[in-house]
């Protein structure tokens, strides 16, 4: 028996080898082994479990075991994972076994009486166990232990190798999966240059098979010189022994492509160099993006603007010859560094508002705004800003072009400036002509330089002005008034005038308009004792804008002075604004004197005019009175002296003849020299009305009708020209000619007179004249004759009174004409002209 | 006859106007305005007496002034209609135009020579030959 379970034995190894060296699968080492066990000894049931990743030890295959079982059971070992010399373990009988009684329901429900252990263990110590397991109590024998631990160590060997196979297997088809699937051209060949193994890529991209091109070389594939340069390439890097980068160019389908080839020999196990691997990546599309790029590159350095790219952040990352010829900064002075370096001081603001804009994917074109150079100059700029995105379409930063457009700016300032300058020139003119009628209107002085204080302190925008001008009373006294503005009287009540002092002396003085931002910085400012500067409890001074107010005459009028509390708050407009309204007020204030002048002189007029009229009624009453209480008594006097005359005339003898005839022809005298007074004073304008339009010429031949026997008398001959019509009371006129024509009869000398008469218009009067070729007036005389009762001759020479030129003189300027002697000379005749208003 | 006149002289020369008129009538002069006032009164009161033939009146006689006679005796009821001629001095338009208003038949101013002064007869003949 013994003999057959040895042979049994034997067999069942021999079979068990050949099992496993056919088994491809483990499962197949782990059911080869199972069968062995089973052959091989008396157990009825047989397992093998293996230790895991994890120590655990689990079961892996098995007979006749149930699910409830195995489960119970896993994890149990005899062994640590690893154990070296680990040997078998009987259990003959369960029930009676104290090491297992935590298993023994479990064992006898699987209805095991007696089991083995057996280790499955190689150099590395206990990786697994054979189980096996009997129905009845068993009695292991030493052969079956022995061909237990035999099969086992197959098992083993088995199990490592077919472990080694299948990781050799998987390792390979990785390998293989990584060089399909890569993007490069990857390839082997041996030291001869034949290929033993190409990728996918390779296949797909030069229409070969794997199997086709492996024993080929790159001839047999490539043109001759594409094939040349790559096996140069190869030896190159055999000839190196080590990894070379070298640029390839090959044919494919759609032209000539780049690739960047890393080469690098391949050593076996002994460290000889068996062939050499080249992993080959296509950089055609990066070498067209290069080229793009540098055309782009220089594009953008030879630009003229300034073109700069900022990152998310707004740091600068690029930066172009435009950039810093714009700029002034280089390239690394500003990479890296934030772009609100390039802002103006008032337009650090913007950027954030600018990058956020950016940020949401929106582009910002020709804003116009203010930059900054290096230098600190600011310049105007007119920017577009475009984001700029990864190959997500994530927004990762900026684009800027940024071009100079201050020569632009500024010639839009210029003429926004001249634009401004006229518009206020204009304004400043239409100011002026509406506030000129409005003081020219105003002819109260004292309103008038209340006016011109508010209108100015209003239109210069002053917190508050004072005007101050000097006044001459009746007396011919001069003082200083002053007017103020926005602010009451009050207010600077208790402050002296201001005087000659170094600020206000120049306005005084007529020295042209004083404006300073800050008067309290001028240099002619608290100069003068006793205040030295403003006086306590003066309002507060800063703007300081004042005028003399000059008249034409050049006479300094007075000072218009304006103040503001805020320096710099007077501008060269209001110092034009001012020009003019002082202008104007001076005009104003010399017409409100004129006007004053005026009333003053119209009111004298009057004055005297009642005089003159009083006078003239004074005149009349004397003349009534002489009339009748003067010539009453003379002519009494003459009437009873003819009286005596008739009744004792002829008895009178000597002297008393004489007498009674002085006496009479002096009261006769006396009656002539009263009677002329008369004239004389009834030679007034007749009141009401102004004189009617008398024909010049009808008068004239009425009064020479009426001296006619003068006229005959003397032989004389009168001559007249055209004679206008004239404005003046026909019974006027006429004793004009009477007495000038009459005169030119009575004086005449030897000759026969001659006299004539014309007349010449001239403004609105006619000038008659009367000439003769009498006797003629010494010049001294020339005024002398119109006096009353002035005569140059004797009275036996020449008769009269002396009453007829002052009576001429009275009417013609009752008329507002005027008598004169033209020309005279004694013995040469005279000339007599006078001058009455035309009808208008 | 009515003389109102305070002037001696002329008194002498009108009484001589009148003699070379012709006329013989009874002159009563008066020599100042209130005398001739009371005349008038007199006149007015005694139903029996004659109205004057004619008034010769003196405008600037004493007392009572000529024109104001001449309105009395104007506005009086026996001898408003009796003729009236103004001897005066006076050449003053004023004094022209009252004697008219007040009905004087003839204004004649004195003159100052004898000659001139004796043409007041034509005037009284006139006035009392062709009464108005």
């Amino acid at each position: 028996m013994a003999g057959d379970a040895q042979v049994r034995r034997l067999r069942t190894l021999y079979q068990l080898l050949a099992s496993l060296s056919r088994a491809s699968a483990l499962e197949e080492v782990y059911e080869a082994s199972i069968t062995s066990l089973l052959d091989a000894t008396d157990a009825d049931r047989a397992a093998i479990l293996l230790f895991d990743d994890d120590g655990v030890m689990r079961f892996k295959a098995s007979r006749g075991l149930s699910e409830e079982y195995q489960a119970a059971v896993t994890g149990h070992s005899p062994w640590p994972p690893g154990t070296i010399d680990a040997q078998p373990l009987v259990v003959p009988d369960t029930r009676l076994d104290a090491s297992l009684s935590a298993y023994l329901d479990v064992l006898d429900r699987e209805e095991i009486r007696a089991v083995a252990f057996v280790p499955l263990a190689l150099d590395v110590g206990v990786f697994g166990k054979f189980m096996l397991y009997y129905a009845e109590p068993h009695e292991f024998t030493t052969g079956e232990l022995e061909i237990s631990q035999a099969i086992a160590a197959h098992a083993a060997l088995a199990t490592r190798r077919k472990r080694a196979e299948l990781a050799s297997a998987q390792t390979e088809r990785r390998l293989e999966a990584i060089l399909d699937n890569s993007a490069a051209v990857i390839f082997l060949k041996d030291v001869h240059g034949r290929y033993l193994l190409v990728n996918q890529h390779f296949e797909e991209l030069f229409h070969v098979t794997k199997a086709a091109v492996v024993g080929r070389t790159d001839h047999d594939i490539f043109p001759p010189e594409i094939a040349d340069r790559f096996q140069a390439n190869d030896r190159a890097a055999l000839a190196a022994g080590k990894s070379l980068t070298v640029e390839e160019h090959v044919p494919q389908d759609d032209g000539l492509h780049t690739y960047v080839s890393i080469k690098f020999p391949l050593r076996g196990a002994d460290g000889v160099v068996t062939g050499v691997c080249g992993i080959a990546t296509d950089i055609t599309g990066r070498k067209q993006l290069e080229a793009a790029s540098r055309h782009l590159a220089a594009i953008v350095e030879s630009s003229e603007d300034a073109i700069i790219s900022k990152n998310s952040k707004g740091i600068i990352t690029s930066w172009n010859e435009g950039a810093q010829r714009l700029f002034g900064y280089t390239a690394s002075e500003v990479v890296g560094k934030p772009v609100a370096i390039l802002a103006a001081p008032d337009r650090i603001d913007e950027m954030p508002g600018i990058l956020a804009r950016i940020l949401q994917g929106r582009r910002v074109e020709h804003y116009e705004t203010r930059r900054q150079r290096k230098d600190g100059q600011i310049i105007d700029v007119a920017l577009t800003v475009s984001p700029v995105r990864d190959a997500a379409g994530q927004i990762i930063g900026a684009s800027k072009i940024v071009r100079d457009i201050s020569d632009r700016k500024l010639a839009e300032r210029e003429r926004a400036s001249l634009l401004a300058r006229e518009h206020e020139a204009r304004q400043t003119a239409e100011l002026l002509n509406r506030v000129g009628p409005r003081l020219a209107a105003q002819l109260d002085l004292g309103k008038l330089v209340q006016e011109v204080t508010d209108i100015a302190t209003a239109l210069v925008g002053a917190e508050f002005g004072s005007f101050f001008h000097n006044v001459t009373n009746e007396k011919g006294e001069s003082s200083m008034l002053h007017t103020v503005s926005r602010v009451g009287r009050e207010a600077f009540a208790d402050f002296p005038i201001p005087s000659d002092t170094e600020l206000f002396g120049a306005t005084f003085r007529g020295e042209g308009i004083l404006r300073c931002d800050d008067v309290t910085r001028d240099p002619r400012y608290a100069k003068n004792p006793p205040d030295q500067g403003m006086p306590e409890g003066h309002l507060p001074v800063r703007s300081y804008l004042a005028a003399p107010v000059t008249a034409r005459s050049g006479e300094v009028l007075g000072g218009l002075f304006f103040v503001h509390s805020v320096p710099g708050k007077f501008t060269a407009t209001h110092e034009a604004i001012l020009t003019g309204i002082t202008a104007q007020a001076a005009i104003a204030m010399d017409n409100a004197r004129l006007f004053e002048q005026a009333q003053w002189i119209q009111a004298e007029l009057k004055r005297s005019n009642e005089e003159l009229r009083r006078a003239n009624q004074d005149l009349e009453v004397f003349a009534y009175s002489a009339s009748h209480d003067l010539q009453e008594p003379l002519r009494t006097i003459a009437i009873s002296a003819q009286l005596i005359e008739r009744s004792w005339g002829s008895q009178l003898q000597g002297r008393d003849a004489t007498f009674l005839a002085n006496i009479l022809v002096s009261t006769t005298r006396m009656n002539g020299l009263i009677e002329d007074l008369l004239s004389y004073a009834r030679a007034t304008k007749y009141e009401g009305g102004p004189a009617p339009s008398v024909d010049s010429g009808r008068i004239l031949a009425d009064v020479l009708q009426s001296l006619r026997g003068l006229i005959q008398e003397a032989g004389a001959t009168v001559t007249a020209g055209e004679l206008p019509a004239v404005a003046i009371h026909d019974n006027r006129l006429a004793q004009l000619f009477q007495n000038l024509i009459g005169n030119a009869i009575k004086y005449r000398g030897k000759e026969v007179p001659c006299v004539s008469i014309t007349a010449t218009k001239r403004d609105g009067w006619c000038v008659f004249s009367v000439a003769d070729n009498g006797i003629g007036i010494e010049p001294e005389y020339a005024e002398r004759i119109f006096g009353l009762f002035k005569r140059l001759h004797g009275r036996d020479e020449y008769p009269g009174s002396g009453i007829g030129l002052a009576i001429c003189q009275r009417v013609v300027e009752q008329y507002g004409g005027r008598i004169w002697l033209e020309q005279s000379a004694p013995g040469r005749g005279s000339t007599f002209c006078f001058s009455v208003p035309i009808c208008p | 006859m009515l003389l109102v006149e305070d002037n001696a002289t002329d008194i002498f020369v009108i009484t001589e106007v009148l003699e070379s008129c012709g006329l013989n009538l009874r002159l009563r002069i008066s020599r100042d305005g209130r005398e001739a006032l009371r005349y008038l009164q007199d006149l007015e009161e005694d139903h029996s007496s004659k109205c004057p033939v004619l008034v010769l009146m003196d405008l600037n006689v004493p007392k009572v002034e000529g024109i104001e006679v001449l309105r009395q005796l104007r506005h009086g009821s026996r001898c408003k209609r009796t003729p009236v001629i103004v001897v005066t001095s006076s050449d003053a338009e004023r004094d022209r135009a009252a004697a008219r208003g007040l009905g004087a038949e003839a204004y004649f101013q004195k003159p100052a020579t004898l000659t001139a002064y004796m043409e007041l007869a034509q005037l009284i003949k006139s006035v009392l030959h062709f009464p108005k």
